[in-house]
């Protein structure tokens, strides 16, 4: 079986994560990524020692994740010959995805306006930081600034009056990713029915708007701020996070509580409290809630998490043990799944990576290579996509746009 | 101009948030939406104002508009055998049917994928599990407090070290996973085209949270150690931090690349002499004083108001970023310039602001057509569209089968 999108070509000019991890799912589907980086610099991730301390070691595994299944192609775009080139490949593309600025993009002669001129049939998708429009439109966007902080997600995390929580490298990135996918995706529905490709414009900005909706619309539709969770007077003490005997967490997801008030009772051995008048409905648990959180935390530390675990299965509870990273790559459930994949790597023998986040039943996701090193595939694409010959390649690196 | 969807029709049967927030996507790029709800009050977050999230009342239930506008209502009481014929009546003539119902409850209303795609070979089967089809904890439910944000790590690395872990927001990664969902569907209508054939797309709660988390989780596949969390306090490059100003209002500085900023970055916040510092001047040494660096620059970003040092920093060419509260993007004028925000009439409520879905496309444009239906109010209209008389009506309402 092939992929959902075997036989499609994706041209990216990215760097860091965002596009890079797009064009990785959109590569796990099937299609063939030829990844155009800079001769000298090449994508700024190849470069990455260490992030917080913990080494990359010989393998980049931060590179890895996000460009698996690519071709690899080394061309120096500040020659008109490197110009050319990737103009030959505009013309044999089906989507051009790239988060350069669009300054840049311009710079290398690269709107879509000519883009769509050399390839109408082209799904060009450009992520930027904050929107193409309004004035910071050109502002360089991190998911740091763009996604976690600008977005609101930051403010809203954390007690309330305490300084907000980091996040962690390339998440806003990595969800970015999902949209560019299914955008491209629609786009390429779309090019179906009326025979032409388009513009797509995402950001950073925008996805974070979307991901934290549940915040913004009560802002928007009643100018309501809604206060950061505290923990120890959450008005739904059923949902909320305890620590347990061992020092580990556990997380109640009890949304409907006086669904499972009963059963909740009787799985912590408090029967006693179903029907006390401070906590028996969901309106007086809300008005007594520091008072039950505290009960809680008495009770949680009662047991240590894996026996907590056991109960509240056994009465249907709605709950998640709070992982740690290392728990999550040994998590069974996980490798049930195929959350994992991997891939025979020249450094490290099997290569494992996190899989693109779908099953597809007909049309499989697949990874069968490792990231390219810098320029890897440079001749062969030039050669096998753009049409060019072995003389073109030898006037090519006698000019320098090609290593 | 119509959306990239038009003509795709979906059938949803779902509840809470992840495949509602996708099908509105779906809708927005034009897709016509029926949701298929029960008649003991429908989709539970139609009742979101009484679930003690948000700490006042509102006349309508603002993550119930945000993820159901542009879809129409038909109430069918699942339970019953009419109920159960009208919905394989609608998905006879549809492209998709989205589900985040639990396995036992699909199988139990005859609506598993091997009844529906038995029928229907060309239906794309989307569907969305908690913790993956297979594995021991497949029938496990959901929700992203537990099967997202706690199970993943996400919620075990935010956070400072020996602090409880900070807790997400409402529906946080319910919105990430909808971005995977649309993604699958759209790869797979494209696939449909060209192969005839749909097929079932699935994903997990904890395996998009996975994802998202992939740089650290990549970290652990690889060096098979825990990342630590971040601390503020303590960071290897200051520069990637975030700070409180005078006002009280955060900022964000991103620059992950701190070198070539680090001339700029002294001159904006007048400091020129840390420029050419022995402990500071490099990024070598930036890291091994990060605690000292950041607890230098805490004292100089208290000095000002955050407005002052966003133009000093933008004079001076650093990257950074505001941290916003959900309140500040209503009137963030970025947003409204790319129209991350759009405006729908609502019957009872006149003029509300709704989330935009998080693409522009250049020739097939999303559009907000209409609010959220309320609890059926499309029943009638769409089971007379497939072949119902009234009579059948009359019937189906005598047998508690429609509202």
């Amino acid at each position: 079986m092939s992929g959902a999108l075997d036989g499609l070509r994706v041209l990216e000019l990215g760097h860091w994560v965002a596009v890079p991890s797009a064009c990785a799912i959109l590569g796990d589907w099937g299609a063939e990524v030829v990844k155009v980086e800079d001769p000298v610099m090449g994508d700024p991730m190849r470069g990455l020692r260490s992030v917080d301390g913990v080494s990359v070691g010989e393998v980049n595994y931060w590179f890895e994740q996000v460009n698996r299944n690519k071709k690899g192609v080394a061309l120096d775009l500040r020659y008109d010959s490197g110009k050319n080139v990737l103009r030959h490949l505009i013309q044999k593309s089906d989507v051009l995805v790239s988060n350069f600025k669009v300054a840049a993009l311009e710079r290398l002669g690269l709107p879509y306006d000519i883009v769509a001129r050399l390839n109408p049939q082209i799904v060009y998708a450009v992520l930027t930081g904050f929107g193409r429009e309004g004035q910071e439109r050109d502002k360089p966007g991190y998911d740091y600034s763009a996604f976690w902080a600008r977005g609101g997600a930051m403010s809203k995390m954390g007690e309330p009056d305490s300084a907000p929580p980091p996040q962690r490298p390339g998440m806003g990135d990595n969800v970015t990713s999902m949209l560019i996918a299914g955008a491209i995706s629609a786009a390429l529905v779309a090019r179906g029915r009326t025979g032409v490709g388009q513009a797509l414009d995402l950001s950073l900005f925008n996805t974070a708007v979307w991901m934290l909706g549940m915040d913004m619309m009560p802002a928007l539709s009643a100018g309501i701020e809604i206060p950061n969770t505290e923990r120890g007077k959450t008005r739904n003490p059923l949902w909320n996070t305890y620590r347990t005997g061992d020092g580990l967490w556990v997380q109640l997801v009890m949304i409907q509580s006086d669904r499972f008030w009963p059963a909740f009772c009787e799985a912590i051995g408090r029967p006693d409290l179903e029907q006390d008048p401070r906590f028996n409905n969901s309106l007086c648990r809300e008005e007594n809630c520091a008072e039950l959180v505290s009960i809680l935390e008495g009770v949680m530390t009662s047991r240590d998490c894996a026996s907590w675990e056991e109960v509240f299965t056994r009465y249907q509870l709605i709950f998640g043990r709070v992982q740690t990273v290392i728990d999550v790559v040994t998590d069974p459930q996980a490798t049930a799944n195929s959350f994992f994949t991997q891939v025979p790597h020249p450094l490290c023998g099997e290569l494992r990576l996190v899989a693109s986040p779908v099953k597809f039943s007909g049309t499989p996701a697949e990874v069968s290579a490792p990231a390219p090193e810098l320029g890897q595939h440079t001749e062969e694409v030039l050669l096998e996509v753009a049409g060019m010959t072995w003389d073109d390649l030898v006037r090519l690196k006698e000019e320098g746009a090609i290593p | 101009m119509t959306g990239a969807m038009a003509g795709i029709k979906v059938v949803e049967l779902a509840h809470w948030v992840a495949m509602p927030a996708a099908m509105a996507i779906m809708a927005d790029w034009g897709a016509e939406v029926v949701k298929i709800e029960n008649p003991q009050g429908g989709d539970p977050v139609r009742g979101f104002m009484g679930m003690g999230i948000y700490p006042f009342d509102l006349s309508l239930s603002p993550p119930f508009e945000m993820d159901n506008r542009n879809k129409r209502s038909v109430v069918l009481d699942m339970r019953r055998p009419e109920a159960q014929e009208a919905v394989h009546r609608l998905v006879a003539e549809a492209d998709v049917f989205a589900t985040n119902l639990e396995p036992d409850t699909l199988s139990r209303f005859g609506v598993e994928y091997e009844a529906l795609a038995a029928k229907h070979p060309r239906l794309i089967y989307a569907s969305l599990s908690g913790y993956g089809d297979d594995g021991e904890e497949w029938e496990r439910p959901g929700f992203d407090y537990s099967a997202h944000w706690a199970r993943s790590g996400i919620m075990g690395v935010l956070g400072e070290p020996d602090g409880p872990p900070v807790s997400p927001r409402p529906g946080f990664g319910d919105h990430s996973t909808s971005l995977a969902i649309v993604s699958a569907v759209s790869a797979a209508l494209f696939n449909r085209e060209r192969t005839g054939k749909g097929q079932r797309v699935s994903t997990a709660l904890l395996h998009t949270a996975m994802w998202q988390l992939g740089i650290d989780i990549q970290a652990c596949l690889l060096a098979g150690q825990d990342v630590p969390r971040t601390t503020r306090t303590a960071v290897g490059n200051p520069l990637l931090n975030y700070y409180r100003a005078g006002d009280g209002r955060w900022l964000f500085l991103v620059m992950p690349q701190s070198a070539p900023y680090w001339s700029g970055f002294c001159k904006a916040i007048g400091r020129k002499e840390l420029e050419k510092d022995p402990s500071f001047g490099t990024t070598g040494g930036r890291w091994r004083n990060g605690a000292a660096l950041v607890a230098i620059l805490e004292e100089v970003f208290a000095r000002r108001p955050r407005a002052e040092w966003g133009r000093l920093l933008d004079e001076h060419g650093c990257i950074w970023g505001l941290v916003q509260t959900p309140g500040d993007i209503d009137t963030d004028p970025q947003v409204w310039a790319n129209g991350f925000l759009t405006t729908a009439d609502h019957p009872a409520q006149g003029e509300i602001k709704l989330i935009a879905s998080p693409v522009r496309f250049s020739t097939t444009p999303a559009s907000v057509r209409s609010t959220a239906p309320q609890l059926g109010e499309h029943t009638e209209e769409v089971l007379l569209e497939h072949g119902y008389t009234w009579e059948d009506l009359t019937r189906f309402k005598d047998a508690g089968a429609i509202l």
